[in-house]
């Protein structure tokens, strides 16, 4: 759940900043940087089905189980899934709660505005077609309602066999085990992929300026993550290193995990390095009370 | 209780869902349930394109913000059926939310058992109209609706952020707040109902003969001549329910489309079949 919490706000911390500096033009900014971030995701589960002999449909989006590692405090009510439509009520969202906890409800509307279509219809070759019409980081709303279709007749030719099995004679689904993935390593690649989006357009739009704005979003995300480790340390007793590494997604070693090769264009590895991770390191020596 | 003003529009309303309902089921039947599927699907689409095009210019051509509170609240080119019972949540000029809790359409298509088919048009019309009106930039979101047999409401959210929009067109959908504008009059419902109705058949036309050949004409005139019956009927029994003639007044008061229609510019060869069909079959049964 830490490492969720973390991920979520991690976002919300760097839009903060931005928001704050540039107004109306960094939202600009943050709303393209976060549809870069989905279509990333959309993609590479494109990727990934495509390699494992599945349909890209959204029984395989939604059923094969994603990127985002599962959160205990999530409640799903499924209504439908099959190969053209998933609909769904989302009734507990620990990123919504979290984002409202800290006053940044605004900041989760427009994450649920532009992450979704992108990812979503990104993934399905852009003919997808993302509903939301309710979201919890939406005023009055009490569920989010999900409606994401893909329907086959919307689909070129060319797309039809590698969408749906019915217009495929002679495929055989294989035969797939359900992999569960691991809450550090994937809340760590979401996170650097969301850090690394955002900076990119940030750094487009206002240059360095943006870069320093980004820059102090790590430093208040390194801070309230710091807090949360020492907390969490003291509840459950452990070592506070231990702590560090079970509850923040972002490796703070020497040895970085290796999709930061990918994503290190724009200094971003230099960055965490130099403003995250000095920033959390002196926030633990303050603890649970912060600075 | 509804009075005789609310009864024509209701009528004429009905009297589009049953056009689509007609002709939407021949394509399927003659075309194929999927090639059928995406001739009114891309139908649906460019009639909501075209629809949000328009409103488009037509607010430029009046001064007005073309922001989401214009696309469907200011000039609109068509008015509600009076059966329509809907909840405005948000009316805001970068989000408009609205829930729908009787919709004519629906209850029309969902009497006759095609839910799914009126789907179709649900799914494809507002999403189309708001990209068009929007010029990309904005969003529309359904997640529920009446057609579907789990809703027993429709769901829409709208969103046309300023930060989302080029800077010359957020000057123009979002300029500085300044005297209050005007709310601009609304088409006659009559107007509107007959403009949806030639838009969407004419489309349809189209994207049959596009896709399907000559197949998807004669699946539009086989439609058609389902439509006329069902048309002369429905006319009948309405002009009995409420003690009037079915001359071409009434024909004029409660059916879309004019007994004596002028060419359609839009698609000569659609009107040509209309005429021949429907409109016949209307004057023919005129007292």
């Amino acid at each position: 759940m830490d490492l969720s919490d973390n991920y979520t706000l991690l976002y919300s911390f760097l839009c903060r900043e931005v928001l704050d500096e540039f107004g109306l033009e960094g939202e600009r900014a943050l709303r393209e940087g976060t549809r870069r971030y989905g279509r990333d995701r959309g993609l590479a589960s494109r990727k990934k089905h495509q390699a494992l002999g599945v349909k890209v449909n959204m029984q395989s989006l939604f059923g094969l189980g994603g990127d985002l590692p599962p959160d205990p405090r999530f409640r799903r009510e499924l209504q439908e899934l099959a190969p053209e439509a998933r609909v769904s009520h989302t009734l507990v969202c620990p990123m919504a709660d979290v984002w409202k906890r800290y006053g940044e409800r605004e900041i989760g509307r427009m994450y649920c505005e532009e992450f979704h279509p992108a990812c979503y219809n990104g993934y399905a070759f852009d003919y997808g077609h993302t509903n939301l019409a309710k979201t919890l980081t939406q005023e009055g709303d009490e569920y989010c309602a999900f409606n994401v279709v893909l329907r086959a007749e919307n689909l070129p030719e060319d797309l039809k066999p590698l969408c749906f099995a019915e217009y495929d004679p002679g495929y055989v689904p294989p035969v797939l085990e359900a992999v569960k993935p691991d809450a550090k390593a994937g809340f760590e690649t979401l996170s650097i992929k969301i850090y690394y989006y955002l900076l990119e357009a940030v750094l487009e739009r206002f240059g360095a300026a943006g870069g320093e704005a980004i820059a102090r979003g790590l430093e208040k995300a390194a801070q309230d993550g710091a807090r949360r480790a020492c907390a969490t340390a003291r509840a459950y007793q452990k070592a506070l290193e231990e702590a560090v590494f079970d509850t923040y997604p972002l490796t703070m070693d020497a040895e970085k995990p290796a999709l930061w090769a990918d994503y290190s264009a724009h200094g971003a590895l230099e960055r965490f390095e130099s403003r995250f991770i000095p920033a959390f390191r002196r926030a633990l020596e303050h603890g649970e009370e912060g600075q | 209780m509804y009075t005789c003003a609310d009864i024509v529009q209701q009528n004429q309303q009905d009297a589009f869902s049953a056009m689509f309902l007609c002709l939407g089921r021949e394509i399927l039947a003659l075309c194929g349930t999927r090639a059928g599927e995406g001739v009114i699907r891309e139908a649906v689409r460019r009639a909501g394109r075209r629809d949000g095009q328009r409103q488009l210019e037509r607010l430029r051509e009046l001064g007005a913000p073309t922001d989401l509170h214009g696309l469907f609240h200011c000039g609109r080119p068509r008015v509600e059926d009076p059966r329509t019972r809907k909840k405005v949540l948000f009316d805001e000029k970068d989000r408009q939310i609205w829930e729908v809790y009787t919709c004519p359409m629906a209850s029309f298509w969902n009497r006759f058992g095609e839910g799914r088919l009126g789907s179709f048009f649900c799914e494809e019309y507002e999403y189309a109209k708001v990209l068009a009106y929007t010029e990309g930039a904005g969003q529309l979101n359904l997640s529920k609706n009446l057609t579907c047999p789990r809703d027993n409401f429709c769901r829409f959210s709208a969103y046309f952020r300023e930060a989302n929009t080029p800077p010359e067109r957020a000057a123009e959908a979002f300029p500085p707040s300044g005297a209050p504008q005007e709310e601009t009059p609304a088409a006659g419902f009559g107007e509107g109902i007959r403009d949806l109705t030639i838009s969407v058949c004419c489309r349809l036309l189209e994207a049959a003969g596009e896709r399907c050949g000559s197949e998807g004409v004669c699946a539009v005139t086989e439609g058609l001549k389902k439509w006329a019956a069902q048309a002369v009927e429905a006319l009948r029994t309405q002009a009995g329910h409420t003690l009037r003639p079915l001359d071409e007044v009434f024909v004029r008061e409660n059916f879309p489309l004019r007994a004596e229609e002028p060419v359609w510019e839009e698609n000569s060869q659609a009107w040509e079949l209309v005429n021949t069909y429907v409109l016949s079959a209307i004057r023919a049964g005129l007292d």
